[in-house]
């Protein structure tokens, strides 16, 4: 069973304001970019939120950190580069990118390895596992993809 | 309590359409009200109702029963990356999109995955 939401009871819906926060959803994406549709099937929901206006963070974590590296090209297996795509996405009101740090620094990589955001939009935040409960609890409901 | 629910991994394979057909039984006879169960990726195919399992569980039967109950609603763009169409789906079941995913978690008070 995967993470339950948790948040106080939702009447009319909120508008929109940056991610974060108590009316914000959080899109959990653990796994590898292109070994499953997981990171792509995120990418999709988040431009769902986003179309209906509703604050929307994501939060990498595990192999889903290489979602984010800059730098790789699957065109040779035939798929599309997530990597600029999702960080694109991070220009948009509203959305918001956050980063568990110690998978990324497991897999031998940097906050300097990743995708830089668009000019002018929010930079990655970067979250340690003691944060994570807190980053975890600010938002109204987790999807787990 | 609303409930939303998302269902990801196909039936069979893992016990996950199980236990969310089960959790939303539950939660019904407890008195809590599911605002609905969206399928994402090959959750998809807990809409199709050509499933057969001679000696086994039902489970197009047992999430057909579940539809006639609670709004259940399958990703139409998994849908077509699969092949299913809506002549295959279950009774009550239905094809939207990620809008309708919106729509659930805004409404409910607990969002709950299974599969993924």
């Amino acid at each position: 069973m995967g993470q339950e939401g948790g948040g106080p009871a939702s009447g009319a819906p909120a508008p929109l304001r940056g991610a974060g926060g108590q009316g914000s959803t959080c899109l959990l994406v653990r796994k590898a970019p292109y070994g499953a549709s997981n990171a792509a099937e995120t990418f999709r929901a988040l431009q769902a939120f986003y179309a209906f206006e509703r604050p929307v963070t994501l939060l990498f974590m595990d192999d889903a950190v290489l979602s984010l590296a800059r730098g790789v090209d699957p065109a040779g297996i035939g798929m599309r580069p997530l990597s600029r795509a999702f960080a694109d996405l991070g220009a948009l009101p509203g959305v918001g990118f956050v980063v568990h740090l110690e998978s990324l620094e497991e897999r031998g990589l940097r906050p300097s390895d990743l995708e830089p955001p668009l000019e002018g939009a929010d930079p990655f935040r970067f979250v340690r596992t003691a944060d994570l409960e807190a980053e975890l609890a600010s938002h109204k409901a987790i999807i787990r993809v | 309590m609303r409930l939303g629910v998302l269902l990801l991994d196909s039936p069979y394979q893992t016990q996950d359409m199980d236990s969310c057909i089960h959790f939303v039984e539950a939660a019904l006879r407890k008195g809590h009200e599911v605002v609905g169960v969206f399928l994402l990726m090959d959750g998809l195919y807990a809409l199709n109702s050509k499933i057969m399992a001679p000696g086994d569980r039902n489970l197009a039967e047992e999430m057909a029963a579940l539809a006639s109950r609670v709004r259940v609603v399958g990703c139409g763009t998994c849908a077509r990356f699969r092949g299913v169409v809506k002549a295959d789906l279950i009774k009550g079941g239905s094809l939207g999109g990620l809008g309708d995913l919106v729509e659930i978690v805004e409404a409910s008070d607990r969002f709950v995955t299974f599969g993924g």
